[in-house]
């Protein structure tokens, strides 16, 4: 028993050295190994490709018999991309046999271990990563530089012109270490008007951040906080550290000012924000508290909480609450829990071609106690507005897509709600002449007017995709609830994008309207931007 | 034991082989699409340009999405690892004060909003006239020019003051109610003038007065009917005596807006021809006819024409229901012709 026992061993470790075996020294053949096998092609890798062209048959031996097995069609200095003949089944690792033109010394193959065999890969994975940091260490610079105008021209009361310009800028890695920085500013300003700086110029970020992987990452400057987008920019410290699936943070600064968005010293907030990150992302739940004052004295303090979950197939979840934690009530300070803002959104896709959304949102206009002390309560608005809204879309066959939005939104105690529905249908690849038609219709209705909106508008893709254009239609009926009158609006658009080149594009969107009272107005937006 | 020890590591050997095999792709076990769909086989690194169609994912690349390099969305070569939501990748400049589908606003080519009609039309405030005309900031005011506090959507929450303090009229006093467009057009420019809707009653011609004259008691409650202000005008007017003739108070049924003559007073067809047939020419005053200024249904043919009764008395013999009077002329002779 022990002695038919060891021949087994024997005879399978024979076997195990042949399956992990390399090329043999055959004269006019070279011997290569499966290295990767997909759908439709076989991977086979040798010492080297000499002697072996496109079209070439590669076999496999089968008790010394070489089966034709596989036909090359392509190949690089050291693998043949091949292509399975009819009924073969290869497993990676086979060696395969090539018949080389030429007689060529090739050399002792050494005896590879099985779990070699993936090192084909790995080392692709490691050279790729390897340049992969190696780029990250150069300290790419990329962003967008956008130039924007607006005009509205009308032919009974004064036009005007808006100019924007927009930097948006990111480095990343300086000087081979973990140092990246980001600005994202905006200069804005009308035409014929004088140019104030405090107004024109917005400074939404400009921060240096230093990323470690032990100590986490510091951010110093101006900066949007993802946890904490509801406050806006931060200016001062930010920092964050990961421990595995959890990210956790402290932020310390000021306030931009609230008239002209610049560095304010007397409005200083600090705050904290804790993450949790559950299944790669599938969901998220964050929370942060935050206390802004103005000259050292509480202002505002409030707790965020924010939850993300697509956990369930085909549904997302997607919710957000703003919780005020501070009141003045006679002028005394008081812990209090009042609801500032909440937002929830579901979305729900039974099908590939069917989805659906849901959302809610109340919002209630942020009361600053410090800052506000001296304002008065008549022009402040503290009534919340909550909207519901639900959308849906489907795709009946491939070409066509119907589409219905409703809404509904409450702005207060003392005001009547209003609502609106929409509905679309779409035809894309329209027969002859391409693009896409779409027909839409609205129907809303306000506190004081009620509105039918008809729509139409064809869209097409020029220049092998690089020019786009829609040319629309609508008329709109207005007719108004306490007044005899009504106001019927003729509304032409026209709109192009153009990819210039890969980095630059150029957007442009004309809209004319007239109306039964022979109004003529017309807006007029370009856009030009410059990625690199 | 050895053997067993022996056969274990064979097996593993072969197994690990095989299994780490199964996980050559870089790229994670999600994507199963062939290698040369993307690479070319001079290298790795080497991509074919528009070789993987990504409008096959969940998120179809367009507008300036085609622009970015690939790594700005895949900091990884795990593409499953690259999130689709806007917030992953863009800073939320409106401090979460409008909601997270950002294309409601935005598309793709540009951040600018090119659709802010509909926007409006579906938040309950329909940009029209006045509203349509000016700068976004005149509403939307904020420290960054890009955050969305609530604004009221009645006239009353932005026009408080032009409602309080105006004083031609007084609104307030006046009660007048606080939904502009019941006297303004909201496709205006102005609050006054072509501004000022007053449809109700268009103040036209003999109407296009001031304000007071109408208003002189206040500006609730005013009467649009004709005679509540032309009464005056109803019970002098003798040339004919509208009164006692029974004459419509509708001023309008004779009347134009802009003056008092011509009337455009039907005599021929309601009652009797006098601007055509044989009495057009005839007469120069309504008295020549109505003889009782104080009853403009009596009338008398027999002043003008000096018939003689016994003359009509022959001509009418065997005519039945003759009688000579006025009015029995009329009945019988309605179109003023002897036949």
């Amino acid at each position: 028993m022990k002695q038919a026992l060891r021949i087994w061993i024997f005879i399978i470790l024979i076997l195990t050295a042949c399956f992990a075996a390399s090329a043999q020294d055959v004269p006019n053949q070279s011997i290569g190994q499966v290295s990767f096998i997909s759908s439709q092609h076989v991977y086979v890798k040798f010492k080297n490709t000499v002697g072996i062209t496109k079209g070439d048959t590669l076999f496999v031996d089968k008790n010394s018999t070489l089966i034709p097995a596989l036909i090359v069609t392509d190949l690089s200095s050291i693998s043949c991309v091949t292509k399975a003949l009819h009924g073969m089944t290869f497993e990676v690792n086979a060696p395969i046999t090539a018949k080389i033109q030429k007689h060529e010394p090739v050399p002792e193959v050494q005896i590879q271990k099985a779990t070699e065999s993936v090192a084909v890969v790995t080392e692709v994975i490691e050279q790729v990563s390897k340049r992969e940091r190696n780029k990250k260490t150069e300290a790419p610079v990329s962003g967008r530089i956008s130039v924007s105008s607006y005009t509205n021209q009308t032919n009974n009361f004064s036009s005007y012109q808006r100019f924007r310009y927009n930097v948006s800028l990111r480095a990343d890695s300086i000087a081979k270490t973990g140092l990246s920085a980001e600005t994202n500013l905006t200069f804005t300003h009308k035409l014929n008007e004088s140019i104030f700086l405090s107004d024109a110029l917005r400074v939404y970020g400009l921060s240096l951040k230093y990323n470690t992987k032990s100590l986490g990452s510091l951010v110093v400057g101006r900066k949007i906080n993802p946890q904490l987008a509801n406050i806006g920019a931060i200016d001062g410290i930010q920092y964050e550290k990961n421990i595995r699936k959890f990210s956790v943070g402290a932020v310390a600064g000021f306030r931009p000012d609230l008239y002209s968005y610049g560095f304010n010293p007397t409005l200083f907030q600090f705050g904290a924000f804790a993450a949790h990150n559950f299944n790669k992302g599938q969901a998220q739940t964050s929370i942060a508290v935050m206390n802004q004052t103005n000259n050292m004295i509480t202002d505002r303090r409030f707790a965020y909480i924010q939850h993300n979950n697509s956990l369930i197939k085909r549904v997302n979840l997607f919710c957000s609450f703003e919780v005020d934690l501070y009141s003045l009530q006679n002028n005394q300070p008081t812990t209090v829990l009042d609801l500032t803002g909440a937002y929830l959104s579901l979305r729900y896709k039974p099908l590939k071609n069917l989805a659906f959304t849901l959302s809610y949102d109340a919002r209630k206009n942020i009361y600053y106690y410090e800052t506000y002390k001296n304002v008065a309560d008549s022009i402040l608005d503290k009534e919340t507005r909550q909207g519901l809204r639900f959308q849906t879309t489907y795709r009946p066959f491939e070409n066509i897509t119907w589409g219905l939005t409703g809404g509904a939104r409450f702005p207060g105690t003392n005001t009547v709600a209003s609502t609106n529905a929409n509905t679309f249908l779409s035809y894309d690849n329209v027969p002859f002449v391409g693009g896409t038609v779409r027909a839409d219709f609205t129907a809303l209705k306000t506190y004081n007017l009620n509105g039918l909106i008809y729509g139409g508008a064809y869209s097409k893709d020029f220049l092998k995709n690089k020019l786009y254009t829609e040319l629309g239609y609508r008329y709109v009926n207005y007719t108004y609830t306490n007044s005899a009158s009504l106001l019927n609006q003729n509304i032409a658009e026209l709109s192009v994008n153009w990819r210039i080149t890969k980095k630059l594009m150029l957007s442009a969107d004309v809209e004319s309207i007239f109306d039964n009272e022979n109004n003529f107005s017309t807006r007029l937006f370009i856009n030009v931007s410059q990625r690199f | 034991m050895n053997y067993k020890i022996l056969l274990f590591l064979i097996f593993s050997i072969n197994f690990s082989s095989a299994y780490a095999a199964d996980r050559k792709s870089p790229h994670g076990s999600e994507l199963k699409i062939d290698c040369t769909t993307c690479h070319k086989t001079d290298g790795w690194q080497q991509i074919k340009e528009n070789g993987f169609n990504h409008n096959k994912t969940g998120f179809p690349l367009t507008g300036q999405h085609k622009m970015v390099s690939c790594r700005d969305c895949h900091p990884t070569l795990k593409f499953e690892d690259a999130k689709s939501t806007c917030a992953s990748c863009h800073e939320d400049v409106h401090e979460n004060t409008v909601d997270n589908d950002c294309k409601q606003c935005h598309n793709t080519s540009s951040w600018i909003v090119n659709n802010v009609r509909q926007i409006h039309q579906n938040k309950g405030f329909p940009l029209v006239g006045e509203h349509a005309a000016i700068d976004c900031e005149k509403c939307h005011s904020s420290a960054s020019d890009l955050r969305f506090d609530n604004v009221r959507s009645d006239c009353y929450g932005c026009h408080r003051d032009d409602y309080n303090y105006t004083t031609t009229p007084n609104h307030r006093e006046s009660g007048f109610g606080t939904d502009c467009a019941q006297c303004h057009k909201m496709s205006g420019r102005t609050w006054a003038g072509t501004g000022f809707d007053h449809n109700f009653f268009p103040l036209k011609g003999g109407h296009n007065i001031e304000c007071l004259s109408c208003h002189s008691d206040g500006y609730l409650n005013t009467p649009t009917d004709c005679y509540s202000c032309h009464k005056w005008d109803y019970d002098h007017t003798t040339e004919p005596v509208h009164a006692s003739s029974n004459f419509s108070t509708d001023c309008k049924s004779c009347h134009n807006i802009n003056s008092w003559r011509p009337a455009t007073f039907d005599h021929d067809k309601k009652y009797f021809p006098i601007y055509s047939g044989s009495h057009q020419g005839e007469w120069n005053s309504c008295s020549e006819c109505h003889t009782n200024p104080a009853n403009y249904s009596q009338f008398s043919c027999t002043d003008c024409h000096e018939h003689n009764k016994t003359d009509m008395d022959k001509k009418h013999r065997g005519r039945n229901d003759y009688v000579y009077n006025s009015a029995n002329c009329y009945s019988c002779h309605p179109q003023g012709k002897a036949d």
